[in-house]
């Protein structure tokens, strides 16, 4: 296991640092600590937050139990046990099944496809292939309610953010940037490279449950047709009115 | 109309519902969100017998006129604008009585940025993910996931406790209730800060620029963050992080140099480095600080900011206990 660094975040949080990369590897070990803390959690534990190579722990300060030095030793010094005592026992990663979500990746919806097709020497289908093809771990989910980080991005496939971000990026558009690839659930300003739009709301104000992602799941796309685009986001959005 | 409903003849630009914020999705990269000054939103609720996790109204300093169709107890807290009922001045940071069909306007400006309008019994209001406050990004939670605007009715929860009954009958006689407490102010420049996660990345110079020179809050601050302006800070060396959490009081320094300080509706997750942390005990202050305004950054150490958290925590709870036994 990586050396793991604590700091403060704040009065009410302390921050994991597992290293100064991003890796699969480490990430895992972040999701790891992560289910750790949460299935034991300490006096005070508020919530957690796990990014590429960190994991935010909140708390409530008034609850935790301190003895001398600060309330922020103190939640450190119960995190390291905590730590220890799971890593004494075998501990078992359960890998996370695979979520297929079909894209539409028609000129419609994947605004920059042409101009990313000129500028990777790629044909569309090529890209299409490429990014349909690896399963991708979601690192974190942040920027909006609901946005995957995914990686790892074909290397044929690397691109630069927008020199000039979007103001409003079309809710659902599934985009690539850097050796990344993201979905924008909400209409929002948005600087990366967007190759299609998704049939499928990733997240969903309605729903009990909002979220169909979480970090540490494991996501494949599928290139869909306009016609299955348009009977998948029918049934996705009753209401909406899609008709073609 | 009848019933317990406040009319908004007239309305700011930024009213929103909001309450303590949301806990346990910020994995799901949803804000915390919530009142910006937490402490004022709390307190309004604690001073007429509210569940401090009460939904209360919060207006940005700009003329309001509401129309109280029943008698109601409010209380006021914060700044920024000073109530009036019938050109009476209203004392803000204690309960308040408004009979039916009174009109309460808010035009003459106070030192602060944001005051607090809460009503005993709260609210009627849209829950989303376990919150009352509105959620502007998303559109959800609050008055239908939006600032209020003219014509709204806010309609209010009709359920008094028995300390808010009593509460309404002795303000009904006419008495007025003091309370004796230390009450907020507004007026220090200082905001006391405790070091970043990427302190070091400043060279040594602009760490003690930091703390040294004056801030100014720019225009283009929101609910989100405070963007600052005033003295260049420089790392050491092009400095870009790996997108990592950060919280309400961070304070992150861009490549432009630029200081935003994240604020309720901040992201959950950043890629530029924290320089520094905002005391949560001076995060109430630094959102009652409005565009033009200056602030000054004093460093502090982690257990000072801890026991500032404390303090407050236990004069927040004297209130409480305060108003409990003057009702009861």
């Amino acid at each position: 296991m990586q050396h793991i660094q604590y700091t403060s975040l704040s009065e009410t949080a302390v921050l994991l640092s597992f290293g100064n990369t991003i890796s699969e590897e480490l990430h895992q070990q972040v999701m790891q600590i992560k289910n750790i803390l949460e299935q034991d959690p300490f006096k005070g534990f508020v919530e957690t937050v796990p990014a590429y190579n960190s994991l935010a722990v909140y708390y409530n300060p008034a609850e935790v139990v301190q003895q001398q030095g600060t309330i922020a030793s103190a939640v450190i010094d119960q995190l390291k046990k905590t730590i220890e005592a799971a890593e004494q026992t075998s501990y078992n990663t359960t890998t996370s099944p695979v979520i297929t979500i079909p894209v539409c990746y028609e000129a419609e919806y994947g605004i920059d496809l042409q101009e990313l097709s000129v500028q990777l020497n790629l044909s569309v289908d090529e890209i299409i292939q490429l990014h349909t093809k690896p399963v991708y771990t979601i690192y974190m989910i942040g920027f909006t309610p609901g946005f995957p980080y995914m990686g790892t991005v074909d290397e044929k496939l690397v691109t630069k953010r927008k020199a000039q971000p979007r103001v409003q990026v079309p809710a659902g558009s599934v985009a690539i940037a850097g050796n990344q690839t993201g979905i924008y659930p909400l209409a929002t300003p948005g600087g990366w490279n967007i190759i299609g739009r998704s049939a499928i709301n990733v997240f969903d104000q309605q729903k009990e449950n909002p979220f169909l992602l979480k970090a540490g799941d494991q996501v494949q796309f599928r290139s869909v047709t306009k016609n299955e685009f348009a009977t998948l986001s029918a049934v996705e959005n009753p209401d909406s009115g899609f008709k073609h | 109309m009848k019933g317990s409903v406040i009319h908004i003849e007239q309305c700011g630009f930024l009213t929103t519902l909001q309450d303590t914020g949301r806990r346990g999705f910020q994995q799901f990269g949803v804000s915390k969100g919530g009142a910006m000054d937490t402490q004022s939103a709390v307190l309004a609720n604690m001073l007429i017998g509210n569940d401090e996790t009460e939904a209360v109204l919060e207006t940005t300093q700009s003329p309001h006129r509401f129309h109280f169709l029943q008698d109601s107890v409010v209380a006021f807290t914060g700044g920024g604008l000073q109530p009036q009922l019938n050109d009476q001045t209203i004392q803000l940071y204690q309960p308040v009585f408004i009979p039916a069909n009174s009109v309460i306007e808010l035009k003459q400006q106070l030192p602060g940025f944001r005051l607090y309008m809460a009503v005993a019994g709260g609210y009627k209001s849209d829950s989303f993910l376990n919150s009352h406050s509105t959620y502007l990004l998303v559109k959800a939670g609050g008055h239908h996931g939006r600032s209020l605007k003219k014509e709204d009715l806010l309609l209010m929860k009709e359920s008094l406790t028995d300390v808010q009954k009593n509460l309404l009958t002795v303000l009904q006689s006419g008495a007025t209730v003091q309370l004796n407490y230390n009450i907020p102010t507004f007026d220090t420049t200082i905001i006391r800060i405790i070091k970043g996660i990427e302190w070091n990345v400043l060279k040594d110079a602009s760490q003690i620029a930091f703390t040294a020179n004056d801030f100014t809050v720019s225009a283009q601050s929101n609910r989100m963050g405070y963007r600052l302006s005033g003295t260049t800070l420089q790392t050491e060396q092009p400095c870009e992080i790996i997108s990592s959490p950060v919280t309400q009081g961070t304070i992150q320094l861009t490549p432009s140099s630029e200081l935003i300080v994240l604020m309720a509706d901040g992201q959950t997750i950043g890629g530029y480095p924290r320089i520094g942390q905002v005391c949560a005990a001076d995060i109430p202050v630094l959102a009652q600080k409005k565009p033009g305004d200056e602030i000054h950054f004093q460093l502090i150490s982690l257990q000072e900011a801890e026991e500032l958290y404390l303090k407050n925590m236990r004069s927040m709870k004297e209130v409480k206990d305060l108003i409990h036994r003057i009702a009861n």
